[in-house]
């Protein structure tokens, strides 16, 4: 069986027209995916049984009693927190969100380690975003700012920017430029118009001296800026000015160094001052595949992006104070609900090692590096593999994923929704 | 010598992120790369051991050289090894600061540990299912 036009669930692009074969209920061939894809589909290490860990040994358990557990563990806590969700559907999403509010639980994100940053600089001064439609019909300058889009958004390129065919312009690869300022010479650097070397923690000073060439204020701008020399500022900054439509890419490289949301609150700023000059939008380049979809889900339900805490009955956002990091190197949480993602991978050590000594559970298809840490696994379907959902692109455009796999486990809205039916029976909520 | 550390992903370990348990993945995440001119300087060689030391906690990876890589800087992938340098301290965002701590490098003949042994340090226990 052959399957077209299927959805790709490892990163935010999200593409679309990935042709899945099938034979004897496994995947056997992947085209048009790129090698992250690719492995994600081809991938069989999965988990096949709930387990659990008492007294440092683990066991096979059946699902009744994994759910049953987790039910206890979650009704019994003072401060649980409900972390990861981006590499699951948004159905599942709203049924975390909905546990959270019951038990009066922290929920949050993998955003809150990727693009948090990004979004509290939109809540100050605003999202001038565009689909990546228009951006692949329209944009004639791609800047790509602390990313490696060939390594980590492998087909960004190819499907909707230097590489693309455009409906606007005439030879697209001819007409688009394409500007890349990193601290490091990656593969995205090699292939740019023009490279702007950065030096560590100096994005601000250049974005800001950037804006300040825009403004005309070009005499105040010292022979270098963080690295990078006032000529080429001065070329970066005409380039953008000259453009039809450009567009500003950006990555960890703004939110993880010093400064974080005010390294992208500047590049908004630098976005809008150049819409005085043309046309020019911005995108985060979002990781997991449902990462923005957990932002989008989360605001329609609680008011809040992420690192939303339920614990005094309404929905209260401080990203710093309620966000998982934090929270579990204060060791706060007294258990963990870890969905669809691998903090144990990703977080430094101190919030890690919180997560040994309290209760963990984690809903996942597969062992990671957090299985490690935890009382229970259980296993579900794979989103995008063997469970349908939807999903949000990083341009916020929401896709229906398709399973290509009968599933042989229950999807994370199987096991969610019957946690949740369980935790609402146990308080009274009927 | 004085470097700056920064992490961040790789096609190898975007590759085997969805089998965090093999070689591949492990040999991803545990390989500094450096300028040449520093590898030099510090007498490494390719797979040469390297001692990185954060002040709040060290680490042994291995060597490797990259002209992607300024001098006076180094280059470990996102993942336990990375997460060992890295402070909790948030300043009020809830992100770490990942991409651009100070650290000391130096060779080691020390030995390099394994994931399984830094997830029993932080009081895990690992699940072989092999």
């Amino acid at each position: 069986m052959i399957y077209h036009d299927v959805l790709c669930p490892f990163c935010a692009c999200l593409c679309d027209d990935i042709v899945v074969e099938v034979e004897d209920g496994r995947i056997v061939k992947v085209d048009n995916a790129c090698d992250l894809g690719t492995h994600k589909f081809m991938s069989d290490e999965k988990l096949r049984s709930p387990m659990r860990r008492e007294r440092g040994v683990w066991r096979e358990v059946g699902m009744e009693e994994a759910i049953s557990r987790t039910v206890e563990i979650l009704l019994d806590a003072d401060r649980p927190l409900l972390y990861g969700w981006s590499s699951t559907h948004v159905e599942a999403q709203g049924l975390g969100i909905r546990i959270a509010e019951v038990i009066g639980g922290v929920i949050d994100s993998t955003t809150s380690i990727c693009h948090g940053p990004s979004i509290l600089a939109i809540q100050e001064v605003g999202h001038p975003g565009s689909t990546l439609g228009q951006i692949k019909n329209r944009a004639d300058l791609v800047v790509y700012w602390g990313c490696n889009p060939i390594e980590a958004h492998p087909r960004h390129l190819s499907r909707y920017t230097t590489y693309a065919d455009g409906f606007f312009l005439n030879k697209a690869f001819r007409e688009r430029k394409l500007i890349v300022a990193d601290t490091r010479r990656t593969q995205s650097a090699r292939i740019a118009d023009e490279f702007l070397l950065v030096k560590h923690d100096a994005d601000y000073a250049i974005l800001g001296a950037i804006r300040a060439i825009v403004r005309g204020q070009t005499d105040m701008i010292p022979p270098s800026v963080g690295g990078v020399p006032k000529q080429q500022l001065l070329r970066v900054a005409e380039m953008c000015k000259k453009a039809k439509y450009g567009v500003f890419f950006f990555g960890m490289g703004l939110t993880q160094t010093a400064g974080k949301y005010k390294n992208v609150r500047n590049a908004i700023e630098l976005v809008i001052e150049l819409n005085r000059h043309t046309k020019f939008t911005l995108t985060p380049m979002r990781g997991h595949f449902n990462v923005y979809g957990f932002n989008e889900v989360c605001t329609w339900m609680t008011g809040y992006p992420y690192a939303v805490d339920y614990s005094r009955g309404l929905a209260f956002y401080n990203p710093g104070e309620t966000t998982a990091v934090d929270i579990l190197a204060r060791g706060e949480c007294d258990a963990c609900l870890v969905v669809a993602s691998d903090p144990a991978a990703h977080m430094p050590k101190k919030a890690v090692a919180h997560l040994s000594t309290i209760p963990v559970v984690q809903i996942d298809p597969q062992i990671n590096l957090t299985s490690a840490f935890c009382e229970l696994l259980i296993p579900v379907a794979t989103t995008g593999i063997d469970a349908e959902g939807s999903a949000y692109r990083m341009d916020g455009v929401p896709l229906r994923m398709k399973a290509v796999l009968k599933n042989v486990h229950p999807t994370d809205t199987d096991v969610l929704g019957e946690i949740y039916r369980r935790i609402r029976g146990a308080k009274g909520c009927g | 010598m004085r470097l700056v550390f920064n992490t961040g992903r790789t096609i190898r370990q975007g590759n085997s992120v969805e089998s965090k348990l093999s070689q591949e993945y492990e040999r991803e995440v545990s390989t500094a790369r450096l300028h040449p001119l520093d590898m030099l300087e510090l007498g490494l060689e390719n797979g040469d051991r390297l001692l990185i030391d954060a002040g709040r906690a060290s680490i042994v990876v291995r060597a490797e050289e990259s002209e992607e890589v300024e001098p006076g800087t180094l280059f470990l992938p996102l993942g336990p090894y990375a997460n060992h340098l890295i402070s909790e301290e948030t300043h009020c965002t809830g992100m770490p600061d990942y991409k651009s701590i100070e650290v000391e490098a130096e060779w080691t003949d020390r030995p390099q540990v394994k994931i399984t042994d830094l997830q029993k340090s932080l009081g895990g226990v690992p699940l072989d299912l092999s």
